[in-house]
């Protein structure tokens, strides 16, 4: 690989390296959707590196080490590859605090948490928030370190399933999105900034934790939780619980006692409030 | 699955307390049930002796609310537990 560059990104004691060549036209496409913002600090240790090789008129490779991740002709298939890797990789080993299924915007100095599993969407409530004004990090995955720590995440862009792509296709026309976003297999990678602004490196308080259902039969209602109930749904969305004591139900409790809880039931993410949801 | 004999609590299962609330586990997983203070008292009685009946019974006693569907309650808060492997017949 030529002229080689790099971007670290990094997720509490974690971080990974990606290098590639800033004259391929494809590699600069992929880390700059995948990877968007630019650098983090790296951290002290555990890092790991992988490779995006796109020579002109060749397919495109990414490797780990020596072990090829992707081998193919699609910028979006790789560029997919790339973000479950990193993905894996940054969540997977991080002991620093609790690692949320989570998205996670910043709303006047605090965090609202936005968790919830698979399909229950993140994505698009992360997105419709951050149009109307809040301030994206992430639309996945929300590090609490321990302690009093403040909520942080890392450079990602939002992960549209096509399922819910009817709702993105409503707020930025394809002609937008042409040349910016990029498609795998699963979902549609869309730059936050179509959306609005973006910190990848903030860290706020956590103000609010909000877990969203979406039903076809409801109005839109918040409900606060007992300490118990957002502990119990806390637990429900802790990616790193084995690296934790007591699967880090101590950390969760502590959690869920300061700050409060809420379910949020939308039957259309346009009817959600951002002030609604920044009740500190 | 419905219970129509002697629900008792499997061992190994320890709880954190929140108010009247408790979140039930198990040490060796990941995972946690949420009881409310209704649910909390119908595992204190899976003691194996008494039946679901008497179960039912005593929280009829302790919730005089004349509209409430104790049946029902007890019998979700069975199934919860069951599914959550934290009580057998």
């Amino acid at each position: 690989m030529s002229p080689a560059t790099s971007r670290v990104v990094r997720l509490g004691e974690t971080s990974l390296t990606i290098c590639y060549d800033s004259t391929s036209a494809s590699a600069a496409r992929i880390v700059e959707v995948v990877v968007p913002g630019g650098d983090h600090p790296p951290a002290a240790a555990a890092n790991a590196t992988v490779e995006i090789d796109a020579p002109l008129g060749g397919p495109v490779r990414i490797l780990r080490e020596s072990a090829t991740l992707y081998l193919g002709e699609s910028v979006g298939d790789a560029a997919g590859v790339l973000l479950a890797d990193i993905t894996r990789t940054l969540v997977g080993e991080c002991r620093a605090g609790l690692v949320l299924h989570a998205g996670l915007v910043g709303c006047r100095g605090r965090a609202i948490l936005l968790c919830g599993g698979t399909g229950a969407g993140k994505t698009t409530l992360t997105a419709w928030l951050v149009r109307s004004g809040l301030t994206y990090a992430s639309d996945e995955i929300a590090l609490v370190p321990h302690g009093e720590g403040q909520a942080v995440s890392y450079p990602r862009p939002l992960s549209f399933k096509h399922a819910g792509e009817p709702m993105l296709d409503r707020w930025i026309s394809q002609d937008i999105r042409a040349g910016a976003t990029l498609s795998t297999p699963l979902s549609t990678l869309v730059p936050p900034a179509l959306f609005g602004s973006a910190a990848y490196t903030a860290a706020w308080a956590p103000g609010a934790i909000v877990f969203p259902v979406r039903h076809e039969a409801r109005d839109t209602d918040l409900r606060h939780l007992s300490t118990a109930e957002t502990a119990f749904h806390l637990m429900g969305t802790l990616v790193n619980a084995r690296h934790l004591e007591r699967h880090g139900l101590p950390a969760v409790i502590r959690l869920a006692s300061r700050v409060q809880g809420y379910r949020l039931s939308y039957r259309d993410v346009e009817d959600v409030r951002p002030d609604a949801l920044a009740i500190w | 699955m419905g219970f129509d004999g002697r629900p008792r609590q499997v061992e190994g299962y320890a709880q954190e307390r929140l108010g009247e609330e408790v979140l039930l586990y198990h040490p060796g997983r990941t995972t946690v049930l949420y009881l409310n203070a209704a649910a909390h008292l119908v595992w204190q009685l899976c003691d194996g002796r008494r039946t679901v009946e008497d179960i039912q019974a005593m929280l009829a006693a302790a919730y005089s609310d004349a509209d409430a569907d104790v049946a029902g309650d007890v019998a979700e808060a069975l199934a919860r537990l069951s599914g959550f492997g934290a009580v057998v017949e």
